[in-house]
């Protein structure tokens, strides 16, 4: 079921979930920051990303003529902003990369043990770092893909909407970037 | 039965492009089924993981009261902007009224220098200055009386 904020928006002087932007911003900001730190690998870059975010809606929405959902609207503005933010902070990212046990650490300490053998949690915790490093080793758009696919659970029509490719080209990103992921995993064949 | 599907079908089938034929095999086919599987659960656990730790960090909750906060100053001006604004009208305003100001003393100064002109002409056209003219107008009786 489509919630209030997921409603398309119609243009003219009905009313709009835009009108109450608070509600928009509860709804969506969590979203926005998620895609935004697992994109970035930084916390304080996510959280000015999804105020960049939300500032640049708010301003916009005028012009927004709800031909989308205000989510695919907000990840639109949120995957340029990142895209913006990865390629101007490219330097730290190189010194980053040297640290990439650090945000994997981070990501491993969210798999909780629930009663599992330590061989079981040992290897989910295998498996969520094959995951991670073939993730970071995308490219932007095959990550920017997988991640709004997989993290996101958007489908490959609003998928395209977001990143304005092609379904087809998204489709091709997708699978490239499953492949690596795949391979990563040791799971390519059977 | 068939061979396993290949890769860029199982592919196809995760990322959600779902075929009849992927579907028949996979509910034939044990291997494809468990591969299938585990490439789900590992990507749901990646999900659930990037969640878990999004939501872990303070700054994945919204500011309270966040457009109060960064929407009311385009809508709402700020005192300086309503000074800016005020100084600006009062110009606009100004301007106008000066010029008309200046159009009323030139059309004034024009009227003075107009009249001036008048009496300097008239002035000009007498035969003598004004303080004369009653001696002129003696002489010339008595010349009118001499000629009779």
């Amino acid at each position: 079921m489509e919630t209030a904020a997921e409603t398309p928006v119609r243009a003219g002087d009905r009313p709009s979930p835009l009108d109450d932007f608070d509600a928009v911003v509860a709804a969506h900001w969590a979203g926005v920051f998620r895609f935004a730190l697992v994109s970035l690998r930084d916390a304080d870059l996510a959280a000015t990303v999804a105020q960049d975010c939300f500032v640049r809606a708010f301003r916009g929405r005028q012009r927004f003529r709800g031909e989308a959902s205000v989510r695919t609207w907000l990840m639109q503005i949120a995957v340029n902003l990142v895209r913006d933010a990865a390629r101007s902070r490219r330097l730290q990212f190189w010194k980053r990369a040297q640290d990439a046990s650090r945000d994997f650490e981070a990501l491993a300490a969210t798999v909780a043990d629930g009663g599992a053998s330590p061989e079981t949690a040992t290897a989910v915790r295998e498996q969520l770092r094959a995951v991670w490093q073939a993730v970071r080793g995308l490219p932007e758009r095959q990550r920017t893909v997988f991640l709004l696919r997989f993290t996101e659970e958007m489908e490959l029509m609003e998928i395209a909407a977001v990143t304005g490719m092609a379904e087809g080209t998204v489709k091709v990103h997708l699978f490239r970037a499953l492949r690596a992921v795949r391979q990563s995993l040791g799971h390519e064949s059977l | 039965m068939n061979e396993h599907l290949d890769s860029e079908t199982l592919e196809r089938h995760i990322a959600g492009g779902r075929s009849l034929e992927a579907e028949n095999h996979l509910h034939e086919c044990a291997a494809c089924r468990a591969a299938v599987s585990r490439m789900e659960a590992a990507l749901a656990q990646f999900a659930l993981s990037t969640r878990q730790w999004s939501e872990s960090q303070t700054l994945s909750r919204p500011p309270a009261g966040w457009a109060a906060a960064h929407a009311l100053p385009s809508r709402r001006m700020a005192p300086a902007r309503w000074a800016a604004v005020a100084a600006t009208a009062a110009v606009l305003l100004a301007v106008p009224l000066y010029h008309n100001y200046s159009q009323r003393q030139a059309a004034a100064q024009a009227r003075a220098d107009a009249v001036l002109l008048e009496e300097v002409s008239t002035d000009i056209s007498r035969p003598a200055p004004q303080p004369l003219e009653p001696l002129i107008e003696l002489v010339s009786q008595s010349n009118t009386g001499e000629n009779k």
